[in-house]
Formats: structure tokens, C-alpha cells, sequence
């Protein structure tokens, strides 16, 4: 079966074109554009992996990510974190708040694909 | 009838009376002061030797002269005769200003007293003297003059002191200026770096879209393409990722220009790391037919650094050597001086002419590029390298031979321990007074350390230090806290921490420590010296914090 993905970002055209991305690389996908959207599909939809853009106009996705810290049913699902604002200090935050990566902006194809199989657990991790 | 006898004593008075006439005479012919006797029909009676001297007189020139031959004519009328009969109204008078006149017409200033001689009831003469006034005069003017000097001088400083003041007060708007402009200056330094900030990181979200819509078009998501298509839409990928870089640089210098990089400084093999990034290059290297040399003359020498900041500087060394050698090698070197660690890249490629010399650590400097790169540059790689050494406290300089090859040298500076926790220490208490916040250390000391290294041996002891260390670092819950280790002590940093939140870590790491020590059996043997210091309940400055735990 399919692992289905859910996208978070405040952009249209990237979650359209991450969407074509992981589609064709055969991921089902679920497309959230808000935080309080992103939030509700990962309780209802219950996605596999979530790739979560940080600053969007209505609640950040670090809000996102205490939320679904807060439940025992979204606790364990894994964030990807991609951001355009890739500081130190956001890295380390989102990691300390157990984000699995950190992808930054404007990201690669072949950088991101990899990841995304590392997070599902498709693919050994390297040692 | 008259004795012999007293014919004798008459004689003897006669001679007597004629010697006291002789002496009183001598005295008033050696006086210096002037003497006059005047008649009382103001003509001259007699005058002494000082006067004669005085006015260039012959005695006979002046016996029964009227008195104001020997005055100024003008005194005559107005002073003199007021004077005389003053005398002789009162009795004497006393230093009463006057000119004589001499006989040659030089106007002579005296001073004059004079008195009335009486006989009975009747006035027989004035006895005047006069004293030569020219030397004191003299001395008078001499004075006058030095004292109109000194108030010339007296004004001179005045107006040397107004000067001062109206300088003084220039300086001092120069300098509100000045400090208004700094802040100024400082304001748009601000929104420049700002602005960079917002525009790099804005940047990032079109870019991603372009270059995802046509990574994919290129990975023929939306179907097949041909090879020319694919070409451009390569050449459009090359160009978008050559702009990410262009941010990222941008974003880099603008932090550093702001001194907004804070350094997270570590314990580095700066050999290891060197090679680690070289390792990322082997493609290239083997692309363009170049040989690596490394000039390591040490298995290792670790140093507290930025591990990412200077892997960031050997990598754009290192892509620099690369993009201007078009044959040869490159060669990386790592020494270890006395207080520095010395780094270098050098190369055997086009070299760098006098001219652009001094430019290249300058920011979008671009040299002429006479061969295809391996990535274009941004400009911006060296500015940076630059800025991050320096924030090292490192120095950075080229060395550069047209058709010979370049060397870029880099020093990084060995610190202690100790001298990184104070600089920890100093950063972190800037930042607690600025935000309003608190700071507290912790500093664990073995206390016999001394003891155990001859008991232990040296190896044994610096493991357990180690391994303390370790068990701090596990037992530290925030990123931002920070353990550094010393030869026999380990030191802690907790921003953001007051003295009731440090005493509970404190507490918490020691029992930690106590189970090891119990566990390997050691509690015996290793004393462990615990001190706190927190801002601001235990002291106000770096050197307070540092001397409560003695430090």
C-alpha cells in the first residue's frame, strides 16, 4: 500500500509541485495549507510522513508540531521540516521538538526524494 | 669780673659751638637728599652739596634767588606757593610731589617735605628737603609697565580660554553629530541587513517553485522531452542553484557584517575536517586531472572551532584552487605554531596579478575566468571566509604569483579551556544583561586531582575527567547549556538560568557523577569541588562570576 504523505505549506504552487513530485514517485498524497488544517488531516487522514513548511500566515508550523506532540495518536508520525528560513537556531529548534530532518529552500529533487525514503523507513539508514 | 677761667671756658665753648657748627654742617653737606633753606620772602637761603649736584648749580647761582628759579614754572603758581604757605600755616608738611627744575632745563620729580623755623614768634626760614624721585619713578614705570604686561597677558589668556571653550563647544556638537550619525548609520546598517534578510529568505519560496516546475518537466514528470530541451532546462537548473548560493552568501555576509554569527565552538581534529571536505571535491579533482598533496605534519591537532563555519572556509578555499588551476595540484596544509594553528591552500594554477591582489578578500570581487568552472562563484566566498576567521580572532592572507599559483593562508588561535569559558562567560553575560535575563555557571573540580595523577597515573585520570564530562554533557537537558572540559575541572554555562534553577542542575548533574564514581568504585578516591555563581543574585560583572567560583 501506498505511504501517504501529508504536505503543509501556505504556497499553492509548492504543495501543487511537491504533490506532482510524490505522486509520480507513487506516494499518496494529502495537502494541507494552514496550520490549523495541517493539524486537523493529521488526525484525520493519519499520514505516514509530514513535510511541514515553518512560517505561514496563520500559525507557524512549529505550532503545528506541539500540537501533534500534545496526542498520543500524531505524536509518533514523522516531520520533515522544509523551510525558507533555515537558521541555526530554527534548525536546532525544530529538532529539539523532534523534527527527523530539515530541509531548506529552494530544495533538490534528488536531496529530498532520499530523505523522504530515509523518514518512511524504506530505506536502511546508513551507519 | 671775668676770670681767666672764664675767658678758658668761653673759648671752649666758642670752639666747641664751632665744632658742633662744623659737624652739623659735614652732615648736611654729605647728605644725598636735597636740603633748602628758604627765607621767608621765598628766596633761597642756603642749599647742601645734593642740591648743587642735583641742579647743576653753583652755590652763588642760587643764594637769594627766589625759591622758583628751582621749580617747574607752572608748579609755581598752582602747587608751590599753596605748599609754602601750608608750611607755614601748619607748621611742616610732608611728602608733597614736586619738580625741580635744573639749570639746564631737565625736570627733575622729588619728593618734599619741608618744616618752619622758628625764633620766638617770628618765622626765620622753611627747611625743605627733597629726594630724587627719577629712580623710583623709574622703578614705578618699570612696575606700571610689567603689570600692564601682565594684564595684557592676563587678557591674552582670556581670550585663548574663550577660544578653548568656543573650540570645546564645537568639538562637543561635532561629536553629538557624530554619535547621531553613528546611530544613524547604525539604524540603516540594520535595515540593510534586515532588508537583505527578508529579501534572501522571500527569495527562497519562487526559486523553489521554478526550480522544482522545471526539475520536473527536465525528470519528465509531465512527459518525454528532447535532448535539446533538456539541455536548456539544465542550464535554467544551473542558473537557479547558482542564485540559491548567491542568497545563501548573501545571507552569510550580511550576518557577518552585522555580527549576528554566533560561533558554536567545539573540540575539532582540524586535520579530519580538512579532508573531510576535500573528500567532497574528489569528483572535481578527478575531472580536471588534479592531484591533492596534503602537508600534515601532525596525526591531529584539535582546537576549539566552529565545526561548520570552518569547514565553510576550507570549502571555499579549496573550490576557489580549483576553479583557477587548470593543472597540477593542490596542496592543503595544516601546522601547528606556537599559539596559532597555521592552514593553508595553495595551488599551481593562473595566479592573481599585483593589481588584484589587495581586492580579492573584497566582497563581489570575480576574477576573469579563462577556464569552465565548476560552479560559478558568488563573489562572496572569500568576504566570507574572511569574516569567519576573523571572528576566530584568526588572520587571513594570499600569497599569489601570476602563471605560478596562489597560497590563501588562515590562522586560528588555540584557546584553553578556560579562555573559551570566559569567553562563553563574557558573550553570555552581554546577552543576560541585554534581554533582562540570568546566567549562572557551574564549575565541578576534581580536588586531588594532583593526588591521583601519581596514584593513578596520568591516563587513568584524564579518562575520568572525560568520562565526567560526558555524563555532564548527557546530563545537560537544553542545546544552549554548555560543559567545556579542563585538564581537572569541568566547566558549565547556563544561559537563562538563575541561581535557584542552577543549584537544581547542579544538584542533579552532582548526584549523577556521585553514581558513577560509586559504580566504578571511586567514591573514596575522587573529591569533587562544586561552586555556582549566578548573574545577577551573586554578582553584577564577569570578573565577580568569575571569582566566586575561583576562576
Amino acid at each position: 500500500m501506498a505511504k501517504k504523505i501529508l504536505i503543509v505549506d501556505d504556497d499553492k504552487q509548492i504543495v501543487l509541485l511537491l504533490a506532482s513530485r510524490l505522486k509520480a514517485n507513487k506516494y499518496e498524497i494529502v495537502v494541507a495549507y494552514d496550520a490549523m488544517q495541517a493539524v486537523a488531516k493529521a488526525f484525520s487522514e493519519k499520514p505516514d510522513l509530514i513535510l511541514l513548511d515553518i512560517k505561514m500566515p496563520a500559525g507557524s508550523g512549529i505550532s503545528v508540531m506541539d500540537n501533534l506532540s500534545n496526542s498520543t495518536e500524531t505524536a509518533l508520525t514523522p516531520v520533515i521540516v522544509i523551510t525558507a528560513y533555515p537558521s541555526p537556531e530554527i534548525q536546532q529548534k525544530v529538532k529539539e521538538m523532534g523534527a527527523v530532518d530539515f530541509i531548506s529552500k529552494p530544495f533538490k529533487a534528488e536531496d529530498l526524494l532520499p530523505r523522504i525514503r530515509k523518514a518512511l523507513g524504506e530505506v536502511k539508514e546508513e551507519s | 669780673m671775668r676770670s681767666k677761667s672764664d675767658d678758658l671756658s668761653m673759648k671752649e665753648k666758642q670752639e666747641e659751638l664751632l665744632s658742633q657748627k662744623s659737624y652739623a654742617e659735614s652732615i648736611i653737606s654729605s647728605m644725598t637728599d636735597a636740603l633748602i633753606v628758604v627765607n621767608p620772602d621765598s628766596t633761597v637761603r642756603s642749599v647742601n652739596k645734593a642740591t648743587l649736584d642735583l641742579l647743576n648749580y653753583k652755590e652763588d647761582e642760587l643764594i637769594s634767588q627766589p625759591i622758583k628759579k628751582i621749580f617747574l614754572q607752572e608748579e609755581e603758581e598752582r602747587i608751590l606757593h599753596k605748599y609754602l604757605q601750608k608750611i607755614m600755616d601748619q607748621g611742616a608738611a610732608y611728602n608733597i610731589d614736586l619738580t625741580f627744575l635744573a639749570k639746564d632745563g631737565k625736570q627733575i620729580p622729588v619728593n618734599f617735605s619741608g618744616a618752619v623755623m622758628w625764633e620766638g614768634e617770628k618765622i626765620i626760614s622753611i627747611v625743605g628737603v627733597a629726594r630724587d624721585m627719577r629712580q623710583v619713578m623709574a622703578n614705578i614705570s618699570d612696575l606700571e609697565k610689567k603689570d600692564r604686561d601682565l594684564e595684557e597677558r592676563s587678557k591674552d589668556l582670556t581670550r585663548m580660554q574663550r577660544a578653548m571653550l568656543h573650540i570645546m563647544d564645537d568639538l562637543k556638537d561635532a561629536k553629538d553629530e557624530l554619535e547621531r550619525a553613528n546611530k544613524e548609520l547604525q539604524k540603516i546598517d540594520q535595515l540593510k541587513s534586515d532588508f537583505v534578510s527578508t529579501v534572501s529568505h522571500e527569495l527562497r519560496t519562487p526559486l523553489t517553485v521554478t526550480r522544482e516546475a522545471i526539475s520536473q518537466v527536465l525528470d519528465g514528470v509531465c512527459g518525454e522531452t528532447n535532448k535539446e530541451q533538456k539541455q536548456f532546462l539544465s542550464m535554467s537548473i544551473k542558473g537557479i542553484d547558482r542564485l540559491a548560493r548567491l542568497i545563501d552568501n548573501l545571507l552569510d555576509i550580511s550576518k557577518i557584517e552585522a555580527h549576528k554569527i554566533k560561533l558554536k565552538r567545539e573540540l575539532i581534529d582540524i586535520m579530519s575536517l580538512a579532508k573531510e571536505v576535500i573528500s567532497n571535491f574528489a569528483l572535481a579533482f578527478q575531472h580536471k586531472g588534479l592531484d591533492t598533496k596534503y602537508n600534515f605534519p601532525k596525526d591531529k591537532i584539535e582546537l576549539y572551532v566552529d565545526k561548520d563555519r570552518i569547514a565553510q572556509v576550507f570549502m571555499n578555499l579549496v573550490s576557489n584552487a580549483l576553479k583557477f588551476t587548470p593543472a597540477g595540484y593542490i596542496e592543503i596544509s595544516v601546522i601547528d605554531k606556537e599559539n596559532v594553528v597555521e592552514c593553508a591552500v595553495s595551488d599551481t594554477g593562473i595566479g592573481i596579478s599585483d593589481e588584484e591582489l589587495p581586492k580579492v578578500f573584497s566582497k563581489f570581487e570575480q576574477f576573469s575566468l579563462e577556464f569552465e568552472s565548476v560552479k560559478k562563484g558568488t563573489g562572496l566566498g572569500l568576504a566570507i571566509s574572511k569574516g569567519i576567521v576573523e571572528l576566530h580572532r584568526g588572520k587571513i592572507w594570499v600569497e599569489s604569483k601570476l602563471g605560478q599559483g596562489t597560497k590563501i593562508s588562515f590562522t586560528l588561535p588555540k584557546y584553553s579551556p578556560t579562555r573559551l569559558f570566559k569567553e562563553y562567560v563574557t558573550n553570555g553575560l552581554a546577552e543576560a544583561i541585554k534581554e533582562s535575563s540570568s546566567l549562572s555557571i557551574i564549575i565541578f573540580k576534581v580536588k586531588n586531582y594532583d593526588a591521583l595523577q601519581e596514584k593513578l597515573g596520568q591516563n587513568k585520570i584524564a579518562s575520568i575527567v572525560h568520562s565526567l564530562e560526558q555524563l555532564i554533557k548527557t546530563n545537560l537537558r537544553r542545546k544552549a547549556d554548555i560543559s567545556i572540559k579542563d585538564t581537572r575541572s569541568i566547566l558549565v554555562v547556563l544561559p537563562e538560568t538563575d541561581k535557584k534553577g542552577a543549584w537544581s542542575t547542579a544538584e542533579r548533574l552532582k548526584s549523577s557523577l556521585d553514581d558513577y564514581l560509586s559504580k566504578e568504585g571511586l567514591t573514596k578516591e575522587i573529591e569533587i569541588d562544586l561552586r555556582v555563581a549566578s548573574f545577577p543574585e551573586d554578582a553584577n560583572t564577569k570578573k565577580e562570576l568569575l571569582n566566586k567560583v575561583q576562576l
